[in-house]
């Protein structure tokens, strides 16, 4: 089972408050291990620089929105397997779906609390210790 | 239903050529390029910012209140301020989603925070502080505010030009929104929605 606080996450959103509350979830989860990104273009190199083991990304973005990093991401050899959690105040059901075409391994809808931030976690790298 | 259980508009729910008023409830938030629209509601405590595109011409407004903001730093990404920030942030993107996509054509004007009943803590002044805070930290100038005060408001907004006409309301009124207002945010808790999609 994988141990939270030897998980790196990189966290991608263009608002200082979204990446906040984020980080301070995964806080509250074990993660200490935390980069932020506050575009798709600056998590782009956050992902050369730094060993990234997890990406929460927001969908609306201003350069590089969400679903073209993941798709960006999924393209690289190196990248293309790297888990992806989309962080969305979108619920629409084609935007899910076509999230999921791309290769997104799970979603969260905004708002979100640490327990469903868990839970989505979970269902992408395994229970947490 | 967006991510708040709010109800994400165009606005186009008027009859045709007709004036029509769209109430945006507390925790609601409407965006609308029509020009026949009027956006209304009545703040107490309460902040309702207006967010307008000024090439595209579209604009919104929420609706929302931290009724259990402490203000101790921890607080600062607490359920309530959580809250708050989902509530910006759906309303701005939303704006920006149908508008230019560009921050640097928001015009923001914010109301409200008021402070009716002077026995009680004053809930309308944490909120004033949460909604320039979030503004200043997101890099958002406010174009235009009436916060504070010891009185309610009733605010209408036409999002198609960005006017915003504020009336000041009596002090009985304001009272009884802001019971309402607190009654309503106690049972707003944050509260993750409800995944209709599962993935393993």
């Amino acid at each position: 089972m994988p141990k939270a606080s030897t998980i790196s996450v990189l966290v991608v959103d263009d608002q200082q408050s979204m990446r906040g509350i984020c980080k301070f979830i995964l806080n509250q989860l074990g993660f200490q291990k935390i980069t932020e990104a506050k575009s798709g273009r600056d998590a782009l190199g956050k992902l050369q620089e730094n060993k990234i083991d997890l990406i929460i990304s927001d969908w609306n973005m201003d350069d590089i929105d969400g679903l073209t990093l993941l798709k960006v991401i999924r393209k690289h050899p190196k990248t293309k397997t790297m888990p992806f959690i989309m962080a969305t105040g979108r619920s629409d059901k084609e935007q899910v779906k076509e999230a999921i075409v791309a290769g997104v391994n799970n979603y969260i809808i905004k708002p979100f609390d640490a327990g469903s931030m868990k839970k989505k976690i979970e269902a992408v790298i395994g229970a947490l210790v | 239903m967006s991510a708040l259980g709010a109800r994400v508009s165009n606005g186009l729910r008027s009859d045709e050529g007709r004036e029509k008023t769209v109430t945006v409830n507390q925790g609601g938030c409407e965006v609308s390029a029509d020009q026949r629209v009027t956006m209304a509601t009545v703040l107490g405590s309460c902040i309702s910012a207006c967010v307008r595109d000024s090439v595209a011409a579209i604009g919104g407004m929420n609706h929302f209140l931290l009724a259990d903001q402490s203000g101790s730093a921890k607080d600062r990404y607490g359920a309530s301020a959580r809250y708050g920030a989902f509530a910006m942030e759906q309303l701005i993107n939303s704006v920006l989603s149908q508008g230019t996509g560009r921050k640097g054509n928001l015009v923001i004007k914010v109301f409200g925070g008021g402070n009716i009943n002077s026995l009680q803590a004053d809930v309308g002044a944490r909120n004033v502080e949460f909604v320039r805070d979030f503004l200043l930290g997101e890099g958002y100038e406010i174009a235009s505010e009436d916060l504070g005060g010891n009185f309610a408001r009733r605010i209408m907004f036409k999002p198609a030009s960005g006017r915003v006409f504020v009336k000041r309301l009596d002090s009985d009124a304001g009272k009884t929104v802001v019971r309402e207002e607190l009654a309503i945010a106690k049972k707003r808790v944050v509260a993750p929605p409800v995944d209709d999609i599962e993935l393993f």
